[in-house]
């Protein structure tokens, strides 16, 4: 698995790349499935389903887990709710008011919001500063990268593994569709660190299992410094996030059964 | 009587609804049987029940708010059935059709307290364009499962089917009708009862049609998990549907388990 999908010009040959495209994503299916399935058939099988977050082992590994930095926490969601209001074209005249209206409408975790309401003055008005630079910066990228006023937000993958109690669950930030295919952006508000390339090769495999369609690219974009890396989807780039996705599900499987 | 299993991809949905055999018919027996069991239910408001109560078989354990997940659907949709007819160019001039027509009617006073459109015109401008955007997310979801379609309409609501002499209306999902399918997008990823879902769809399709023309396919897609059921038309399955209503009515307390 090492090819890359390009875009070809005439129909015929967009026939050609559409068939190699449903022969990869129906084989990268068909190892998934047939992965997943021996490592369930080789352990005791878990009560209920075993959901995989495919950006919690990232988590796990490099980024502060929810409890212990409630700010950066809070910085996150609120951040992310500014994405339709940019794309919308409102102006962000006081992003901190704004991405909490947003938010309350997306219907956010009660614990988040109870952690919202439990800041006291000094780390609301942080929070409030915080939001607004990020937002700036935000504001800035979209613009940069050429993201439409129509691009889907938050997209959830909620992807059962057929005949296992496995399913792969993760949202991405933005996808819209670009001239050579589908595009995403993941939207941190950390540095880009070297866990966002595992972010972006697990969101290209959630939408392939997802859509059917092989993303044209993987992208991340901090709101933290502005940076922003783009990563060409490969049959490579599914081929390691799927080796990946399946050790997680074997440790996690290893841990439902101990 | 089996229910099919598809991955989602380019042009997958409409392989499923390609015409096949002869659509069967509800006899007048099915809509009389589930009077008769239903008719004297003793339910002290109007009940709705659907593919929702059947899959769940308990009453939704918050009361129902509006919010982007939930009025995504209902503004997704209208503008969908504007953006097929023609009167809408593209996709964004018609959702911004639909909410002009909503904050319209909560304007002058036609909308009543809790509908969308009372709920909309509270919201300021980001609280909207959240919406808004998940609505245009759902829509084209929705359109990229015509992809390969060669025609298909989008219904402005869901049937509704009222049982005689009863309390309780039947509800069906429909998202995308094409000359003999029916297609319901649903959020999330189907559960084990899903496919006794499609039956109770497919049995309001049936009830609610003029002649009792039952759909020959009704597909159940779940973007988000990237799968789509096919349910095959039969009658055999409506009745089946019918037996998942009745026991949903008596796990809500609508009608008496059988003797």
């Amino acid at each position: 698995m090492s090819t890359r999908i390009d875009e070809p010009a005439t129909d015929t040959s967009r026939r050609e790349r559409r068939r190699a495209e449903s022969e990869l994503v129906g084989a990268v299916r068909a190892e998934l499935v047939a992965r997943v399935r021996h490592l369930v058939a080789a352990g005791p099988r878990p009560e209920g389903t075993v959901a995989i977050a495919l950006g919690a082992d990232v988590g796990a590994r490099g980024v502060v887990p929810i409890g212990t930095a409630p700010l950066a926490q809070l910085r996150g969601a609120l951040v992310a709710r500014l994405i339709p209001v940019v794309l919308a074209g409102i102006p962000l005249r006081d992003p901190f008011a704004q991405a909490v209206s947003a938010w309350r409408v997306a219907s956010p975790g009660p614990a988040l919001l109870a952690r919202l309401r439990a800041l006291d003055a000094e780390e609301r008005a942080r929070l409030r500063a915080d939001v607004a630079g990020h937002a700036r910066t935000l504001a800035r990228s979209l613009v940069e990268l050429g993201v439409p006023t129509g691009a889907r937000i938050s997209q959830r993958c909620v992807i059962p593994v057929v005949s296992t109690p496995v399913i792969l669950v993760d949202t991405l930030d933005l996808v819209w569709s670009g001239p050579i295919g589908p595009q995403l952006l993941d939207v941190t508000t950390s540095p880009l660190g070297p866990e966002a390339a595992t972010l972006r090769s697990r969101h290209a495999l959630a939408w392939t299992l997802r859509t059917g369609r092989v993303p044209h690219a993987s992208a991340s974009v901090s709101t933290a410094t502005g940076e922003h890396v783009a990563d060409d989807v490969r049959a490579s780039t599914l081929a390691g996030a799927l080796d990946a996705v399946v050790a997680q599900v074997a440790t996690q499987l290893a841990g439902a059964g101990a | 009587m089996s229910v099919d299993l598809v991955y989602l991809e380019p042009g997958a949905v409409a392989s499923l609804v390609l015409p096949e055999g002869d659509p069967e018919i509800v006899p007048p027996t099915l809509p009389a049987a589930l009077a008769r069991r239903l008719g004297d239910s003793r339910a002290d408001r109007r009940q709705t029940l659907g593919a929702w109560s059947v899959e769940r078989r308990t009453a939704p354990a918050n009361p129902f708010s509006w919010s982007a997940a939930t009025a995504r659907r209902a503004l997704g949709r209208g503008a969908l059935g504007r953006l097929v007819s023609g009167e809408d160019a593209t996709l964004g001039a018609a959702l911004a059709h639909v909410l002009e027509h909503r904050l319209d009617r909560a304007a002058t006073g036609y909308a009543s307290v809790g509908s969308l459109g009372a709920w909309l015109a509270r919201l300021d401008a980001p609280g909207r364009a959240t919406v808004m955007s998940a609505a245009r997310a759902w829509a084209v979801s929705v359109l990229e499962l015509t992809h390969q379609m060669s025609s298909w309409s989008a219904p402005e609501a869901d049937a509704y089917y009222a049982i005689d002499r009863s309390r309780v209306t039947l509800r069906g999902r429909r998202d995308i009708v094409t000359a003999r399918s029916l297609i319901c997008v649903r959020a999330g990823r189907p559960s084990a009862s899903a496919g006794a879902g499609l039956r109770v769809d497919l049995l309001v399709a049936g009830l609610t049609h003029p002649a009792g023309v039952l759909p020959t396919q009704v597909v159940g897609v779940w973007p988000d998990a990237g799968l789509a059921l096919r349910l095959r038309g039969s009658l055999a399955d409506a009745r089946r549907g019918a037996r998942y209503v009745l026991a949903a009515a008596v796990a809500a307390g609508v009608a008496a388990a059988a003797a």
